[in-house]
């Protein structure tokens, strides 16, 4: 074997990034079909056409579509980020909330809905919304701030801070939870399971402005990201300024996940599973893994949405509670597989 | 110390402290020339990797200046940087699993822009340095499953890979075993005599004395002596700055004198 032919060139990546896009494109245009309501394609084809409208197209186009295109964007933010912190904070089991995002977001959110008076919607956005937003950024810049000092970031500490925070702001949901009044509280557990059930396209596309600069940025550091894998100081060595992708690492997770978690909630297990699983399947190129992991990310979110939507038709399941329980055996078999 | 203008590579008066600790790097010059291998020795915290990372600019000093091909660092990219300083760390793990021509192919970071593929001037870059280190043969084993010895002779190609003008390898021999050693060394001294420079930082006094051109003796943060082997490697030198346990024997052959341990008393 000559060395050329191990070298990852351009072709081959594409071709097997490829792969994966076709996959997710097929989940996207398929799973609008499927719901409470059967669907006939053949109408839904009427309408691309501009022939007819109805209610089925309707349906398909101002109700599914855009559900089913929030969780592919949610799922695919949550599953780079993933990606992304996994070499970053060097560990396989760090995940998108390890940052003390979703608790902080959490927060926000119950603390948004258990003062009513304070409910305004505005476009597409509610107090919840902003509340959820401010206690993401607030919680991810203190554990930032908390951990860098003058020698850097210490990743050590950014993970053992942000596992803090989470648990901290559970106390603080715990205390926001006993101190409201008890027909809230249902409102509140929904919006702990995580769902995508609230969407039309402008809450899509004020979506956006967070995810699309997010997830850009991790794409952007996928060769540091690679060269992060041999250590802080090789990677310096070869020539990669490790504070600066530190730093945007951190800013780009954090945009792409308080996206996600503003949306849909905290949906677990979707950042640890999905690249562990695209890993196994393409290899450690984070070239090929960020992307790839963002259209499997959302392509497995999709179909457990879809999975939420039809099994207890017509009423739907949290989302959150169908990734959890794919995701926990799968993260149980990687945590004793590290131990072997 | 005239002779700063030929250097490659010069470290002038820099000074280091890292927050609350009481190590300190004080007022520590050198200058490594065309084709030198220059040797860093000392005892345990003397500050020879944190030299090390100063010299290869991957930390900033407080004070002082380095400069390469006679410009100052700080005004340098990274990446221009390491495609004139080679430098390999003490340690490197292996987080993900790639495989050891990936390994060798990351030295091309400062030589690619984008996403980072290789092009022909790459790759033929990434074998040659492979070819030097001797790691051929081991081209699509996987990284993280290869041996201490074997990691440091893939990293030391990847550092080729950068086509670097000056070396600055830390311990790069700490996991080998006396053959492979002698072989690295070998080595260095090799692509030196082709017109590079090395600044190697190292425990071992034979290896140090028997290929290096030129020593730095280190302790506590200050150069105590600098000078060719056969002024450093004396009973009375090695023994102010390591204490006693150690002895300096003439050797049988011409490459300088042997460090040996002395068991002094031990039952």
């Amino acid at each position: 074997m000559t060395s050329a032919t191990l070298v990852q060139s351009p072709g081959r990546f594409m071709a097997r990034l490829a792969v994966y896009a076709v996959l997710a494109v097929a989940v996207l245009i398929l799973a609008p079909f499927f719901g409470a309501e059967p669907l006939d394609p053949g109408v839904v084809l009427h309408a691309v056409l501009g022939k007819s409208a109805g209610v089925g197209a309707d349906i398909f186009f101002l109700h599914r579509l855009p559900r089913v295109l929030l969780a592919f964007l949610v799922g695919g933010s949550l599953a780079v980020s993933g990606a992304s912190l996994q070499v970053v904070l060097r560990n396989p089991l760090a995940e998108p909330f390890i940052l003390g995002i979703a608790g902080g977001g959490a927060v926000g959110a119950v603390f948004a809905i258990s003062v009513p008076a304070l409910m305004i919607t505005a476009g597409p956005f509610s107090t919840v919304h902003v509340f959820t937003l401010a206690g993401c950024l607030a919680c991810m810049a203190a554990i930032y701030f908390l951990a860098s000092g003058a020698t850097g970031v210490s990743m050590n500490t950014i993970l053992l801070a942000g596992v803090t925070f989470n648990v901290l702001c559970g106390a603080a949901i715990l205390l926001l939870r006993y101190l409201v009044s008890p027909h809230l509280l249902v409102t509140m557990d929904r919006w702990m399971m995580g769902g995508l059930d609230v969407v039309g396209y402008r809450e899509l596309a004020g979506l956006l402005p967070l995810a699309v600069p997010g997830v850009f940025l991790l794409f952007i550091h996928a060769p540091a990201l690679n060269q992060l894998a041999f250590g802080e100081e090789m990677a310096a060595g070869h020539g990669v300024d490790v504070a600066k992708v530190h730093k945007q690492v951190f800013l780009g997770t954090g945009l792409a996940t308080a996206a996600a978690v503003t949306m849909a909630g905290p949906i677990g297990f979707v950042g640890l599973v999905v690249p562990h699983a695209v890993r196994r399947l393409s290899g450690h190129d984070q070239r090929l893994v960020l992307p790839a992991s963002f259209l499997a990310g959302g392509g497995f979110l999709t179909l457990c949405d879809l999975f939420a939507r039809t099994v207890v038709a017509p009423t739907e399941m949290p989302v959150g509670i169908i990734t959890a329980m794919i995701g926990g055996p799968v993260f149980l078999r990687i945590l004793f597989k590290k131990r072997d | 110390m005239n002779s700063w203008k030929k250097a490659l590579l010069s470290v002038e008066e820099v000074c280091f402290s890292y927050p609350r600790a009481n190590f300190a790097l004080k007022q520590v010059s050198f200058a490594v020339e065309k084709g030198e291998v220059l040797g860093v020795i000392g005892p345990n915290g003397s500050g020879k990797s944190t030299l090390l990372r100063i010299a290869s600019g991957i930390m900033a000093p407080s004070s002082g200046r380095v400069l390469a091909l006679a410009g100052d660092l700080s005004a340098l990219s990274r990446k221009a940087r390491a495609r004139i300083l080679g430098y390999l760390p003490q340690q490197a793990p292996a987080r993900l699993d790639f495989s050891v021509q990936e390994a060798v192919s990351m030295g091309r970071f400062p030589h690619c822009r984008g996403a980072g593929f290789l092009g022909p001037e790459d790759v033929a870059a990434v074998e040659r340095a492979m070819e030097q280190a001797d790691v051929l043969g081991l081209a699509g084993r996987s990284f993280s499953r290869l041996s201490g010895g074997e990691r440091q002779r893939v990293l030391l190609a990847s550092v080729l890979a950068q086509q670097p003008r000056v070396l600055l390898l830390d311990e790069p021999t700490s996991a080998m075993d006396i053959h492979q050693q002698v072989r690295f060394f070998r080595l260095v001294r090799k692509l030196c005599s082709q017109g590079l420079s090395a600044v190697v930082v190292t425990h071992d006094l034979n290896l140090a004395s028997r290929f290096s051109h030129r020593l730095l003796l280190l302790k506590d943060g200050r150069v105590i002596q600098e000078g060719p082997p056969a002024a450093l490697i004396t009973q009375q030198v090695l023994a102010s700055v390591y204490g006693e346990g150690i002895r300096v024997l003439d050797s049988p052959d011409a490459a300088g004198p042997l460090v040996v341990p002395d068991p002094g008393g031990a039952p």
